[in-house]
């Protein structure tokens, strides 16, 4: 393949995994970290879950019964060991886009010199 | 390419196991490593990580039945991702998939009722006009890729095409994009001879062979050595 190939190769990968590294960003934002901790008020034990939203700390109330909290940690759980993945995703996307714009300088510099 | 095979490979698999592929023709740049295992054309490097497949008449009646290519390949961890501006969907790996690295799309060819892009609403999809596919369309063959009979077109009209439609690329890079349509025009044409080529556009006449004949003019003076042999 030619060199042009090449370089339209780079870029559309380039793109693509632009495009991905886009709705990680949206994902990782639209879905914080949950962690959840109890209260004891009057007697009573209350579950809330606590995340991030635009710079502050948010609380909210997730259930009072253990059986729900035991069925809502299992939808956290998973909810956040997705999010470490798709963390994960996306630094290796970021090195990926770094590595692809290198090749596509090199690739540049010899379309320039032919 | 060849990086992304065995998930080219595995599309195709669950594509065929829910009946979908007889819908299908496959097209764009991953027709090659389809010739390769039945033609002996020279070997490839790397082109795409686009799969594109056409669909003929994609309101016929028939393709109203299942099976949903959209369920199989949410299944296989693909998820459609529309174009906010041209309405146009295409498949792209989840977020959370760690082995997914290809995206699929659909296209089909533009009419009186597909002006826009096209849902089927069996088949789950939506199918993207292009024009010219029915060149494509009308000139298949059904060829086997590891087992899996798969419609591809015949090599002489899909370098044809590629040619002409090396014509239409238009925005940034333009020219970048045209001379890579050639460099996967010549790998039919070095192994065919270009006269094939040449007799398959020539069955088309109209705008397409317009625009293949400036294409072909630029693939002369690209690659003039070739085309004396």
């Amino acid at each position: 393949m030619s060199i042009e190939s090449n370089i339209v190769y780079l870029k559309e990968e380039i793109k693509n995994h632009q495009e991905r590294l886009q709705l990680m960003e949206k994902y990782l934002k639209d879905y914080p970290a949950i962690s959840v901790y109890k209260r004891k008020i009057s007697g009573n034990i209350y579950y809330y879950k606590k995340f991030w939203k635009n710079g502050k700390s948010v609380s909210k109330f997730l259930c009072r019964n253990e059986n729900n909290y035991h069925r809502e940690m299992k939808k956290i759980e998973a909810a956040n060991k997705k999010r470490q993945i798709i963390k994960k995703q996306l630094q290796e996307t970021k090195d990926a886009i770094k590595a692809l714009n290198k090749q596509l300088q090199i690739a540049k510099k010899a379309y320039k010199n032919v | 390419m060849f990086e992304f095979e065995k998930e080219f490979h595995s599309i195709l698999k669950n594509l065929h196991e829910i009946g979908a592929l007889r819908h299908l023709i496959l097209i764009g740049s991953w027709v090659l490593p389809v010739y390769l295992e039945n033609y002996p054309i020279s070997h490839l490097t790397f082109t795409t990580s686009d799969i594109d497949f056409t669909i003929i008449r994609p309101h016929d009646p028939d393709k109203k039945s299942n099976p949903s290519i959209h369920k199989q390949l949410t299944k296989m961890g693909y998820f459609p991702l529309r174009s906010p501006l041209t309405q146009s969907e295409k498949y792209i790996p989840a977020i959370e998939s760690e082995k997914n690295k290809l995206s699929i799309e659909f296209l089909c060819e533009p009419g009186r009722i597909i002006k826009n892009p096209y849902r089927i609403k069996g088949l789950g999809i939506t199918t993207t006009p292009l024009r010219y596919q029915r060149i494509l369309h009308e000139n298949t063959i059904t060829l086997a890729y590891k087992g899996i009979n798969t419609t591809v077109p015949k090599p002489a009209f899909w370098a044809a095409h590629k040619i002409a439609m090396s014509q239409l690329r238009s925005g940034e890079h333009a020219e970048l994009k045209k001379m890579k349509d050639l460099d996967g025009a010549r790998i039919i044409v070095n192994f065919l001879g270009y006269k094939d080529v040449l007799g398959a556009a020539q069955s088309y006449k109209g705008k397409f062979f317009s625009l293949f004949k400036e294409g072909w003019k630029i693939y002369q003076s690209r690659f003039p050595e070739e085309l004396i042999k």
